[in-house]
């Protein structure tokens, strides 16, 4: 039988390699955050050490996979939530690396932004 | 196209298909595999199709009789109806040395995926192991059924990496049992995107699957399959 001259079973890994050429290394770690953040094997912060990816450029990433989301809100809550997306991945270097001054407005931002998304998604679902 | 045909009684394959694979049009798979494959080997093709009604197993084998791995034009699949639900094994895909990375594996794909779908296929099949098969499938998607084989594989870690690294996949595998003490899907994608599991993997061997009835690793395997 010719399967016996083959070590194991299954499709090669030259297949695999050919279906995901135009698949970025970058991609499938930013997928990797997402999920072991939402399944809670790490907090956001540890997720991007150890996948090894900067806030900066999660950022993009994870302002597109809450756009769906976002899409059912006016503008108004559109930005102030996404201002909160923006600083949720922030939240560790606010916390540890930023000075005092930015620590404060930061989290000042953080809570209007928060607050006034929330007030409107409220307001919008009462009109609903 | 030149299968031959067996099976185990007189039902043709045609109400076979009609009665245990209805919508699944393997002439689809058939030919995108001639388009694409039959070019990469000067060797004579061997094309069986072997059906089982009892069983309810489709067996599609395509090969050029290969002399080692470099020379193999392989394309086995097999199609389980397994209570109510399909579910697809890969059981090897590979082309020839010379034609590998040229472009030939995407429409073939494409082709499959789309009757997998059409047939409301549950699963897709794989033994990651071929050839680094155990890093690549991981990277894509698939998620491991075996918890025995997952326990190999950190085993082999724990030789492998420092302490520091060891603890994060540790992490991951303690995750995902705790919460799923049975778990027949083990994220090995969580595992393959951190750069110090490549040497890791390569090596490894185990069973994964695609869950196809789930929308959002479907959605992922699909986008990359037509991108």
């Amino acid at each position: 039988m010719y399967t016996d001259k083959f070590k194991f079973k299954g499709d090669h890994s030259s297949v695999g390699e050919e279906l995901f050429s135009e698949v970025h290394d970058q991609e499938e770690k930013f997928l990797a955050i997402e999920e072991s953040v939402k399944e809670g094997y790490f907090t956001l912060h540890e997720a991007l050490e150890n996948y090894k990816i900067d806030e900066i450029d999660y950022l993009p990433f994870a302002l597109s996979r809450a756009r769906a989301q976002y899409r059912k809100y006016n503008s108004q809550v559109q930005a102030f939530k996404a201002i909160s997306t923006v600083i949720s991945i922030f939240d560790f270097s606010i916390n540890h690396n930023f000075d005092s001054k930015s620590r404060v407005a930061m989290t000042t931002i953080k809570k209007i932004a928060q607050d006034s998304a929330n007030d409107k998604t409220q307001e919008l679902s009462d009109i609903g | 196209m030149g299968y031959t045909i067996t099976s185990d009684n007189i039902q043709t394959l045609e109400t076979f298909l009609n009665r245990t694979f209805p919508n699944l049009n393997i002439l689809k798979i058939l030919q995108a595999v001639e388009r694409n494959f039959t070019k990469t080997s000067k060797n004579p093709i061997i094309r069986n199709i072997k059906f089982n009604s009892l069983d309810k197993v489709l067996l599609i084998d395509y090969n050029n009789d290969p002399l080692d791995i470099d020379s193999a034009l392989v394309f086995v699949r097999q199609f389980f109806k397994i209570k109510r639900s399909i579910e697809i094994d890969h059981t090897y895909c590979i082309l020839p040395l010379a034609h590998r990375g040229k472009g030939y594996i995407k429409p073939v794909f494409r082709e499959s995926l789309e009757q997998y779908i059409n047939c409301g296929a549950k699963k897709i099949r794989v033994h990651a192991g071929l050839s680094g098969g155990g890093y690549v499938w991981a990277k894509y998607g698939f998620r491991a059924v075996n918890k025995r084989e997952v326990e190999i594989i950190l085993a082999k870690a724990r030789k492998k990496l420092n302490a520091k690294d060891f603890v994060i996949i540790e992490k991951i595998y303690n995750g995902y049992y705790t919460k799923n003490p049975g778990g027949k899907s083990f994220p090995m994608n969580l595992w393959a995107a951190l750069d110090f599991m490549k040497p890791v993997l390569l090596g490894s061997d185990w069973n994964g699957e695609l869950d196809l009835k789930n929308k959002l690793h479907l959605e992922k395997f699909k986008e990359y399959v037509y991108r």
